[in-house]
């Protein structure tokens, strides 16, 4: 199914990823679940706080040789800014995310840690862990809000509030986040990634600016 | 097309304000009064009153736009940075750039000195008390303080105070510098590389010329290469061949001994027979070795068979003297000593092509000279730098 029509607005609504758990209709802003071969609405974005990200859904990019596409995302907002992350599919159907907080670029991807998670309440800044044979060092915890989704993401996310995130980097430019907005507690392994190399396309362009 | 944010007002003085990195902006300081402002309410709720109306022009005005690395940033914000005690401070201005694909950038200047600095994603680890290690590089730690925020215009992506305060260090590896800030929730490391004024001035088309840096700054890199190892090789290198022509002269010269006689002195003069002087035109050694007790002065002739040209030199002989007459072409000589107390009894040695040292050492001295010059600038330079900016 990459078609089908809105619940609630009739509007039809196109998957961009044939492996979306969720999305949202572009029209009406609700927020629909896959259950089987429907569409359930199971809530409705808010407005969407004016952002500066130059990515946008259909955006394209490159990154570790694959070509991806921006298919969906999740904003969020804590004291000292807003950040997104997009939900990128690549070439191969593989899904990972590509964060800009502020145009510091990263891509990551979900993975199962080898051991589980400290709680939230457990963690603290310098503390060190292992990963595919990297160390790595949480380097700022930070208390976001869920700001709103848009497009198809992997998972069902959606009445979310306050989130706790952990930023873990590395001797290299490879970083990590534990993310506790969903239970169990996932870790996401990435790296830090300049714009350049990224070979973005189907940017927004900005008022001024040449794209 | 994202738009511009635009009819925006100072709530506390009225004057215009134009917010430049669209959404990105959190704090905004009122450039007419100074007020600090609440970039994301829709009234720029003010968060922080002027401390003070004394305005401080940034060399780089807000707005202006200029191409570093390739690319076009604009800056929007200026801070000054105030590190020490008040009696004993310095102060460095910051730049805030912002391209709205590339993100955030700054422009550091300190006393004419200026770095293009980024903030990093990877930590920099660890290796000793001083030293941290970052792309295979070892940064030495060169300054370190408390640094507060003493004056502030523009828009920021991050909350800004005045009287604000991070804990700075820095480390370098020129041109490069790797500093830290941290405050109580994080620490940010970020990367600056050393640039000229001039270099300002021309990215970002600024009227006039730069004030000249003064001083040596942490990072600014030495007019002196580093690879004076080479001019080191170089010059060994050279000795070593000067020491080789020398052998290789004194071979030629038709080295050895010439002529010896014992000379038993009277009131008459001593000629000697002739004898062959051998190789081509080098030195001769006479070397007199006194038999007696008592010293004695002798009068030597170098004479020249054919022509009879006669090299005269005296010689105070104690217990044993050596005399070099330079540059004597071969031939055929006889040699006339003559004694100022006699008798006298001495024994008499001519040597040819024995090796000058002399030369040799001279000439080594002054290949020595341009490596040693460089080395000493060099490290008159570092010692500056660490001592200016430690």
């Amino acid at each position: 199914m990459t078609g089908a029509n809105c619940p609630n607005c009739g509007a039809p609504v196109h998957l961009m990823w044939s492996g979306a758990v969720q999305t949202t209709c572009p029209y009406c802003r609700s927020i629909l679940v896959r259950r089987d071969v429907n569409l359930e609405k199971v809530g409705e974005v808010a407005d969407l706080p004016p952002d500066s990200s130059p990515l946008q859904i259909a955006s394209e990019g490159t990154y570790g040789g694959k070509t991806f596409v921006v298919v969906g995302r999740i904003l969020y907002e804590y004291e000292q800014g807003a950040w997104n992350e997009w939900h990128i599919i690549f070439s191969d159907g593989k899904s990972g995310w590509l964060s800009d907080a502020q145009a510091e670029y990263a891509v990551s991807f979900l993975t199962t840690p080898p051991a589980p998670l400290p709680d939230a309440n457990a963690i603290q800044r310098g503390a060190a862990f292992t990963w595919d044979s990297t160390r790595y060092e949480i380097s700022v915890i930070t208390r976001a809000h869920y700001k709103g989704v848009e497009g198809d993401l992997p998972f069902e996310y959606w009445d979310k509030h306050e989130a706790v995130f952990a930023d873990l980097r590395s001797y290299d430019a490879r970083f990590a986040t534990i993310d506790y907005s969903q239970t169990p507690t996932v870790l996401y392994l990435g790296a830090a990634v300049d714009f350049e190399t990224l070979k973005l396309k189907n940017l927004r362009q900005f008022e001024g600016w040449a794209p | 097309v994202i738009p511009k944010l635009s009819g925006l007002n100072c709530p506390s003085c009225g004057a215009a304000l134009e917010i430049r990195s669209f959404g990105n902006a959190l704090t905004v300081v009122c450039p007419k009064c100074l007020a600090v402002l609440d970039a994301k309410d829709p009234n720029l709720r003010i968060l922080q009153e002027a401390r003070s109306r004394e305005k401080i022009p940034p060399l780089i005005p807000l707005g202006s736009r200029g191409t570093l690395s390739g690319v076009q940033y604009e800056a929007i914000g200026f801070q000054v940075r105030t590190v020490g005690e008040p009696d004993d401070s310095y102060q460095w201005r910051e730049y805030l750039l912002f391209n709205p694909y590339h993100g955030f950038r700054y422009l550091t200047e300190y006393n004419g000195h200026w770095n293009f600095v980024r903030t990093i994603q990877a930590l920099p680890e660890p290796v000793s008390a001083r030293r941290v290690r970052y792309e295979g590089e070892s940064f030495t730690r060169i300054s370190g303080g408390e640094a507060g925020t003493s004056y502030v215009i523009g828009e920021f992506p991050w909350q800004v105070r005045v009287g604000e305060m991070v804990q700075v260090q820095d480390y370098i590896h020129p041109p490069r510098l790797l500093s830290s800030e941290s405050t109580a929730d994080e620490t940010v490391w970020s990367l600056g590389t050393y640039m000229a004024g001039a270099e300002i001035w021309k990215a970002f088309a600024l009227p006039g010329a730069p004030l000249s840096a003064v001083g040596v700054f942490e990072n600014q890199p030495s007019p002196y290469p580093a690879d004076t190892g080479g001019l080191w090789k170089m010059a060994a290198l050279l000795i070593v061949a000067a020491l080789l022509l020398t052998a290789i002269a004194s071979a030629l010269g038709g080295r050895g001994d010439v002529y010896s006689q014992s000379l038993a002195l009277t009131n008459a003069p001593v000629v000697t027979p002739p004898f062959e002087v051998g190789g081509f035109t080098s030195n001769l050694q006479i070397v007199t070795v006194n038999r007696g007790t008592e010293s004695v002065y002798i009068r030597y002739s170098l004479i020249d068979q054919k022509t009879g040209l006669a090299t005269t030199f005296g010689r105070d002989v104690y217990r044993e003297d050596t005399a070099r007459v330079p540059s004597v072409a071969p031939g055929r000589y006889y040699i006339r000593a003559e004694a100022d107390r006699y008798p006298a009894s001495v024994d008499m040695s001519v040597r040819r092509g024995v090796p000058s040292m002399g030369f040799f050492w001279i000439t080594a001295l002054l290949l020595l000279a341009p490596p040693a010059v460089r080395s000493w600038r060099r490290l008159g330079f570092e010692r500056r730098r660490w001592q200016e900016n430690s």
